[in-house]
């Protein structure tokens, strides 16, 4: 499925914005807030009297917050009657809601173009996805301010190039993800294999009762899907997502699914990952052939993989300085 | 500049433009009494609004559910009736930053929504650049700039949205000035210039580093500031860098006194800024640059650098421009023996660049440090940079760096020079740094301000803060008037002092 590929990616994109560390000063350093000193200038070359008079209390930084142990969230239950759904049975009706299985097995490329928002941060800005059955995909965000961020996997190397931490290789974990991600059928394929899948029960997401499938796939973390009572439809996932810095707990909900060619496919997304949300669109998708040269390593990624191997560790310590000339006080 | 004096670009900016908003408004229409009985109920709707989710955010997403002890329902009880008569957004910032301000934390802030809309890279001399500058008065109705708030039902528009604003860039005296504690004196500082721009209007009085600025327009400095030394350092740090900004065009009188001689009154004309500026997001659009270069041999020789060939790196923010120019910098420095990065007055930025830049310095990947939300502990690990801008496979530079620093050093240059000095990658001069540095994200609000806010705790791997605390540098003893009357710049001298003395084969 096109948003749950692009989930893979959006959490390392978020990183970025969550991790916003901007010094806009203490609140008792922004004196032009004050009626007071509505005209700044004078009072910052001569400080008000009560400046000093009003900022003197201790610093009080509390201790490191214990965290708690990583885990999902937890869903609300809903009562239902009658026998529970296998986990075949709501894995297949999914696939039938979003066009049946034979015609998504015909699907072996697809195109889609949307937008991202984050409107937290004000950002917004265009995706594009390229995606090549079995486990092909290349993906770029473009947001204003933010510039470019790409990423993909040729089916054997998984990769990100991003404006703030520069190309890099993914990491186990992280691969390990975008590889499972990378067939956009995978979520209609695991009808074929529902003993992966176990129903944990009938929840309310979003609003929605919906079915919980915790799904455990060979070499990754498990997630639990979310199938709508009524339509049939994958509303959404809970996950711990890999990122660079760590696990993230990652929530999906995918919405408004819309007829491309003989399919269904979400076209709205939300994200919501570490306080923050986005929304994905999905403008256009196309089911074209698309140039396996898509899916090539960018020349930077290439190089990096026959970069030479790191060296040790470096020392923890480094030689002292040499003492500076001896400077007389002079106040 | 001889230090990146868009330090604290941000809060000042933000705080110069915001006291001249009122000034650069003009006066609302009369309106009927029951059109403002009407506007008030709907200002005062929506200033409870604004409050709720401000206050209800911090209870939410504070890292330390206490609030280190604060009694946070107490102040909504307090606070909340206040915010509500505000009488516009100015009063309605007064109060949150009131209640912000009792968590005693860096990154809670509100910036006005009339910089976070604004448009970016506006020419110097925009008409009517009393630092702020508005084409639509605030009592005018306009649709073209839709606001957090508009079109929600619950959010009455009573005010209604001002239009993007036009920032002036500022202007600035190319002097960088820093407050010293006064010998012998509880409380009393002295404002010491540290650092003067070649050519700048400041080197064009006469001003020199060590010299003390007694008084801007016959008003004493040093008085009355906030005492203490944890974030106080920060706030001190700020006034210092407004006394050296203006409108472009100003003109100040500086009583200087020299070391040893007799003060006199300089006039000083504050030039116009002309660095680019770049916007991301909701941040206001921020002075943005790097520059790079060797140190020349009149450098080396004055600082005992002898032949070394150490490279010089200075950019005054974390925003993604200055991501690409550092990138290709290394390409070149690369092979010096030694590099010096600049980040005196740089306020932070974006959190996630610190793990791009120190992986220019890192052959593995190595943890920085760590922020910790209220469920998410997450490493900041750096990436090891081996590929040249051009494609070229490289192995991060192993050579020894020292990183530059002051007490206007903030936020996510905290987080890269106490990772790098952690890690034993560098070794850090200068002065203290702010001791701000919580990772934060931002809110849009009904008012259509935003609130910045931090979630997370930020920890060194060894566990200390640098929060209140700061960078400390490696620099034997603070610097003194002397020591900049004499040096110039001590930290850098110092740094290349070090750098020499270090075993040359690194390339």
């Amino acid at each position: 499925m096109i948003t749950r590929t692009i989930r893979s990616f959006l959490p390392v994109a978020t990183l970025a914005l969550t991790t916003l560390a901007f010094a806009q000063g203490t609140p008792a350093a922004t004196p032009a807030v004050a009626p007071a000193t509505t005209t700044a200038k004078p009072a910052v070359v001569a400080p008000a009297k009560d400046a000093g008079d009003t900022a003197a209390p201790a610093v009080a930084v509390p201790g490191p917050a214990k965290a708690e142990p990583l885990t999902a969230p937890k869903f609300k239950e809903v009562k239902f009657e009658g026998a529970k759904p296998t986990a075949k049975e709501i894995l297949e009706k999914h696939v039938a809601a979003t066009g049946g299985m034979k015609a998504w097995e015909a699907k072996k490329s697809m195109t889609s173009k949307g937008g991202l928002e984050v409107p937290s941060v004000g950002l917004k800005g265009a995706m594009q996805m390229q995606a090549m059955m079995p486990d092909r995909v290349t993906i770029t965000m473009d947001l204003p301010g933010m510039g470019q961020t790409r990423t993909g996997f040729d089916g054997t190397t998984g990769w990100t190039i991003d404006p703030m931490r520069g190309p890099a290789l993914m990491e186990p974990a992280e691969l390990a993800n975008l590889k499972r991600d990378a067939n956009f059928r995978r979520d209609l394929e695991l009808a074929a294999k529902p003993e992966v899948a176990t129903v944990a029960g009938l929840v309310e997401f979003e609003g929605r009762p919906c079915w919980q499938l915790t799904v455990k796939m060979p070499g990754s973390e498990p997630a639990d899907n979310f199938y709508d009572q009524e339509t049939g439809t994958m509303s959404g996932m809970s996950m711990m997502a890999a990122t660079p810095m760590g696990q993230i707990p990652v929530i999906l909900v995918m919405a408004d699914y819309k007829d491309f060619g003989d399919v269904k496919v979400p076209t709205k997304s939300t994200t919501k990952v570490m306080g923050q949300t986005q929304l994905m669109t999905v403008d256009s998708v196309s089911w074209d052939p698309v140039d396996a040269k898509a899916f090539d390593l960018p020349a930077e990624i290439a190089a990096l993989k026959q970069a030479p191997a790191a060296p040790a560790a470096p020392a923890k310590a480094i030689p002292a300085q040499p003492a500076a000339p001896a400077a007389p006080a002079t106040k | 500049m001889n230090r990146p004096t868009a330090a604290f670009a941000a809060t000042c900016a933000i705080s110069l433009l915001l006291a001249a908003s009122p000034s650069g408004q003009a006066p609302a229409a009369p309106a009927s009494p029951a059109a403002t009985d009407a506007n008030q109920d709907a200002v005062r709707t929506r200033n409870a609004a604004t409050f709720e989710a401000v206050w209800t955010t911090v209870r939410d997403t504070h890292w330390d559910p206490t609030l280190g002890g604060v009694d946070w329902p107490a102040v909504r009880a307090e606070l909340l009736p206040r915010a509500e008569a505000a009488a516009d957004d100015a009063a309605l910032r007064v109060v949150l930053m009131d209640a912000l301000g009792r968590l005693k934390q860096s990154h809670f802030t509100i910036i006005p929504g009339e910089l976070s809309a604004a448009t970016e890279d506006e020419p110097a001399n925009t008409p009517g650049a009393a630092n702020t500058t508005s084409d639509t008065p605030a009592s005018t109705p306009s649709t073209d700039a839709p606001r957090a708030g508009d079109n929600t039902p619950d959010q009455p528009a009573a005010t209604p949205a001002p239009r993007p604003t036009r920032v002036a860039r500022e202007g600035h005296c190319g002097a960088t000035v820093s407050f010293m504690a006064r010998a012998g004196a509880t409380n009393l500082w002295d404002a010491v210039v540290t650092a003067v721009e070649p050519g700048s209007p400041a080197e064009k009085a006469g001003i020199s580093p060590g010299m003390r600025v007694a008084a801007i327009d016959g008003r004493p400095l040093g008085e009355r500031l906030p005492p203490g030394d944890g974030l106080e350092r920060y706030e001190r740090a700020q006034v210092a860098y407004a006394l050296t900004t203006a409108d472009p065009g100003t003109t100040r009188t500086w009583r200087i006194e020299p070391i040893g001689a007799e003060g006199s009154d300089v006039p000083v004309t504050y030039a116009a800024d002309e660095r680019p500026h770049s916007k991301f997001g909701s941040l206001p659009s921020l002075p943005t640059e790097l520059t790079w270069r060797h140190l020349d041999q009149t450098e080396r020789e004055r600082w005992g650098g002898g032949n070394h060939e150490i490279g010089f790196i200075r950019f005054n923010i974390w925003l993604i421009p200055v991501a690409r120019p550092f990138d290709q910098a290394m390409d070149t420095l690369r092979t010096a023996d030694g590099i010096v990065i600049d980040l005196r007055g740089n306020p932070g930025g974006i959190g996630a660049m610190a793990m791009g830049i120190a992986g220019h310095f890192t052959p593995q990947i190595s943890d920085l440090g760590e922020m910790r939300t209220r469920d998410t502990t997450l490493h900041f690990n750096t990436n090891p940079r081996r590929v040249s801008t051009t494609g070229v496979a490289v192995q991060p530079y192993t050579g020894p760096v020292a990183i530059l620093v002051d007490d206007a050093t903030a936020s996510t240059s905290e987080i890269f020079a106490g990772g790098m000095q952690y890690l034993g990658r560098a070794k850090v001069f200068g002065e203290r740094t702010a001791g701000a540095a919580l990772p934060a994200i931002m809110l849009p609000l009904p008012n259509g301000d935003v609130f910045l806010h931090a979630v997370a705790d930020y920890r060194l791997p060894n566990g200390n803060a640098l929060e209140a605390s700061g960078v400390k540098p490696d620099n034997a003893r603070p610097y003194n008037r002397a020591d900049y009357a004499r040096e110039g710049d001590p930290a850098l001298a110092e740094a290349v002092r070090w750098i020499a003395a270090q075993p040359t084969a690194v390339r």
